[in-house]
């Protein structure tokens, strides 16, 4: 069954179909609200609350956008609210630790070589908005244009930020484990 | 042939969504079981009230403008004259001190029946 399907059972009136939805997307959502948080905590409440609203405001959602772009346009602003009101709890992820995670004493060695885990630790050292445009292109399945609706550029903007996002990352990864990388690569 | 890490690649095949508690979906279902889906705006929006609103700030930005004409020096402007000579209209008679209060007073209810009609639909969607 596709949102569509979904929304429209919904907004008839089978409010438990809302769970689907809330299961489809809630990675999606808590992520971006965890790229800006850096706290789970914070993240959740925040994830939670876009729900709540994107329930509340399902009857105003036009279908001239696909309803994840609708969706993650919600948890921005939610987002960028909540920073505005509440001090973040914690500070970005340092790279010492993050190499010390990846590295450190005890980790299994089949893990120390895996670029999965790579990628995922550096992303934790990009700035909030280079993670989420990164998560929103590779993950969320959003183009350019929807990317622009979510954070509010045009479309070259978002271009621009994703090639220096990517350029940052790559410079990341080659700074802080460029021998995990020529293990990888050897 | 030295190697590249393909960046590109590892993000599209490696990179992960965090996901949230277990019981999250449990949660929300919770938060949203004693709420309702409030009315589209597209519903309750009548295009012709805002139309008619909008004409309405349009007359009052022109009557200012108007009124403001008969002062204005036009010697200053050189040997352009308007085709009506404004100097004779005695547009203070009708856009006097009463008539700005008046429009302030509907503005000021008109700011009250927003504000009325928004708290009224804010309680009906809690």
């Amino acid at each position: 069954m596709d949102d569509i399907e979904i929304i429209n059972q919904v907004l008839q009136g089978d409010q438990q179909s809302f769970e689907e939805l809330i299961k489809r997307y809630q990675h999606f959502v808590f992520t971006i609200a965890l790229r800006y948080t850096r706290n789970r905590e914070d993240a959740e409440e925040i994830a939670q609350d876009v729900f709540v609203k994107a329930y509340r405001s399902l009857a105003d959602f036009r279908r001239d956008a696909k309803f994840s772009t609708w969706l993650c346009t919600i948890a921005m602003n939610t987002t960028k609210t909540f920073l505005r009101k509440v001090k973040p709890r914690m500070d970005p992820l340092d790279p010492g630790t993050v190499h010390a995670q990846h590295t450190g004493n005890g980790a299994d060695p089949t893990e120390k070589r895996s670029t999965h885990l790579l990628v995922n630790h550096v992303i934790g050292l990009l700035s909030a908005d280079d993670a989420t445009i990164i998560t929103l292109f590779y993950k969320a399945e959003q183009s350019i244009e929807e990317i622009g609706v979510i954070m509010g550029l045009t479309s070259n903007a978002v271009k621009v930020k994703l090639h220096r996002a990517r350029l940052r990352l790559k410079e990341k990864l080659e700074l802080y484990f460029a021998d995990e990388i020529k293990e990888i690569l050897n | 042939m030295e190697k590249r890490f393909d960046i590109e690649k590892h993000l599209r095949e490696d990179l992960e969504l965090s996901p949230p508690s277990p019981d999250f979906s449990k949660k929300v279902m919770g938060a949203i079981a004693g709420t309702r889906i409030a009315p589209a705006s597209r519903s309750y929006l009548n295009k012709k009230v805002v139309y008619g609103t909008g004409l309405f700030f349009l007359l009052l930005i022109a009557a200012a403008v108007v009124y403001a004409l008969p002062s204005f020096n036009w010697s200053a402007a050189g040997k352009f004259r308007l085709a009506v000579d404004v100097s004779t209209l005695d547009i203070g008679q009708y856009f006097n001190r009463k008539t700005v209060n008046c429009l302030l007073f509907l503005n000021v209810l008109l700011g009250l029946m927003f504000l009325d009609k928004y708290l009224v639909r804010r309680d009906r969607a809690v």
